[in-house]
């Protein structure tokens, strides 16, 4: 018994670091792709890019923050904390091929899912510690964002996993071998993209810690390790969304036909991956900000209703065409 | 004009040319893009009448009174205005005389007042200097754009959000420095 359970807490501790080492190299990966896509953020299309991201991250660990006029300390300190922990969690959820399974639970979609709640408030919190102007209403945006994309979310997922029965990340892209469910459920996965948006933290939706306009909003008073913790969460959050959609409508690591067998599985994983990452960051950088009523009003009136809409032709499909 | 010289302004002009049509299509796009005329239409309004009063002029009052008069309307009639002035500086490059002679500063400046004025892209400029025959001016006065879209700063961002405010304070393109003057 007791080797039994030894040998489960080896193996834990092995899927863990694993699922840390493979998250911090899609985050840095997910960091030299934004440098190429939107040089507004920063960056140079050269070569220059590859190393960019490790450059600045060094160099942020040698930053010390301005000291806070009575801060909320043990928010303050452990929102960075919890941001990450929220992010490698949900990454353990993450299947990346038949070999990288993670941690194959029968809900794994819907942890992945409550798992993004905790990463949101790490940022009301991160607001709210700083004891801030800016930081505070960053803290109330991140609470309308909380509420604007979790439904939609959650509605955007339901259409793969109601064509699979199954909440298991794996059962789903197993149940996508004859055929990817973005062909008969196109506007599911424009639906996923949308709400994807909303929980990248980019423009259009990047309200909790608008650049120009909050000088930073919850993360302005970071620097350090901390905000290279909020960063690396940041990036492996975009990873992860477009990872998972990739496995909800692009058929994970089943590789098109004819040409599927030329690549790993956990190549076409990640090149799905990285294809959804390019969208996102492509129409994020082609997007003005939106103000808070207009980001509600788009989430609630707009993307909820066609949600529902694509619930109902799912279903309907399902009862008489798929089967 | 020797051969020499011709063609840098020839260039110029050309790039000229070229940057007014860049600039047009870029006012173009912004006209066609929906999600920026969300977020850009109907903040900061200002009426043809209330801009009129306040003394506003060049963009900012056009925008006003042939446009809507909010940011959409500012951030367009000022490229649209960018584009005119790029062709016509342009077209003004080409046909451009060669330089003659330095102009001297005389020596005897006579006494009185003389006045000046400027379309500059901003609004009108304008200048007024007296003397007394001596070697410096008296009085050197020039009213300024930014300072009347300046004054108008507090009214506008009446009830403003922040992100609006931010929209309504650019769309102004006030130069402090200028109002200073």
């Amino acid at each position: 018994m007791n080797g039994g359970f030894g040998q489960q807490l080896g193996s834990a501790l092995w899927s863990a670091l694993g699922t840390l080492g493979w998250l911090l190299a899609a985050s840095y990966v997910t960091a030299v792709l934004t440098r190429f896509i939107d040089p507004a953020a920063g960056g140079r299309r050269s070569v220059r890019a590859l190393v960019q991201p490790l450059v600045e991250g060094s160099r942020l660990l040698a930053t010390r923050r301005a000291p806070l006029a009575r801060p909320d300390d043990a928010l303050f300190r452990s929102a960075p904390a919890l941001a990450f922990v929220v992010v490698v969690l949900a990454a353990w959820t993450v299947p990346l091929s038949p070999g990288m399974r993670g941690g194959d639970t029968a809900v794994a979609l819907f942890l992945f899912i409550v798992l993004l709640g905790p990463f949101v408030i790490a940022l009301a919190n991160a607001g709210w510690g700083a004891n801030g102007k800016y930081g505070l209403v960053g803290s109330m945006r991140a609470a309308a964002h909380l509420v604007s994309y979790e439904v939609l979310l959650g509605f955007a997922i339901l259409g793969p996993a109601m064509a699979a029965e199954s909440l298991s990340l794996v059962r789903i892209v197993e149940a996508q071998r004859a055929g990817w469910y973005v062909l008969w459920q196109p506007l599911g996965f424009v639906l996923y993209l949308a709400s994807a948006l909303f929980t990248i933290y980019r423009r259009p939706f990047d309200l909790p810690m608008a650049g120009s306009e909050l000088a930073g909003g919850v993360l302005e008073e970071y620097a350090g390790t901390p905000l290279l913790l909020f960063r690396v969460a940041l990036h492996g959050l975009l990873f992860l969304v477009s990872a998972v959609g990739a496995a909800l409508y692009l058929g994970g690591w089943h590789g098109p036909p004819l040409i599927g067998s030329l690549l790993p599985g956990v190549v076409w994983m990640l090149l799905k991956t990285l294809a959804i990452v390019s969208v996102l960051l492509l129409v994020s950088r082609r997007t003005p900000r939106l103000r808070v009523d207009q980001m509600l009003v788009f989430a609630w009136k707009v993307l909820l209703p066609v949600a529902f809409v694509n619930l109902a032709a799912v279903g309907i499909l399902m009862l008489y065409v798929v089967r | 004009m020797a051969v020499g010289q011709e063609s840098p302004a020839r260039d110029a002009s050309a790039t000229l040319r070229q940057l007014s049509k860049d600039v047009r299509d870029l006012g173009r796009r912004a006209e066609r893009d929906r999600l920026l005329a969300l977020r850009t239409r109907g903040i900061g309004v200002l009426t043809g009448q209330r801009a009129l009063d306040a003394g506003l002029s060049g963009p900012n009052l056009r925008a006003s009174q042939s446009g809507s008069g909010d940011v959409s309307a500012r951030l367009l009639e000022r490229l649209l205005r960018a584009s005119h002035e790029l062709a016509s500086a342009a077209s003004g490059l080409a046909i451009l005389p060669p330089l003659g002679p330095p102009v001297m500063m005389p020596d005897q400046v006579p006494t009185g007042s003389a006045e000046s004025y400027v379309e500059g892209p901003r609004g009108s400029l304008s200048f007024t200097v007296e003397s007394d025959g001596g070697p410096h001016p008296t009085r050197v006065s020039w009213s300024r754009p930014s300072a009347s879209a300046l004054a108008l700063v507090p009214e506008l961002l009446r009830d403003c959000e922040i992100p609006d405010a931010l929209l309504v304070l650019a769309s102004l393109d006030l130069s402090t420095a200028e109002a200073d003057g």
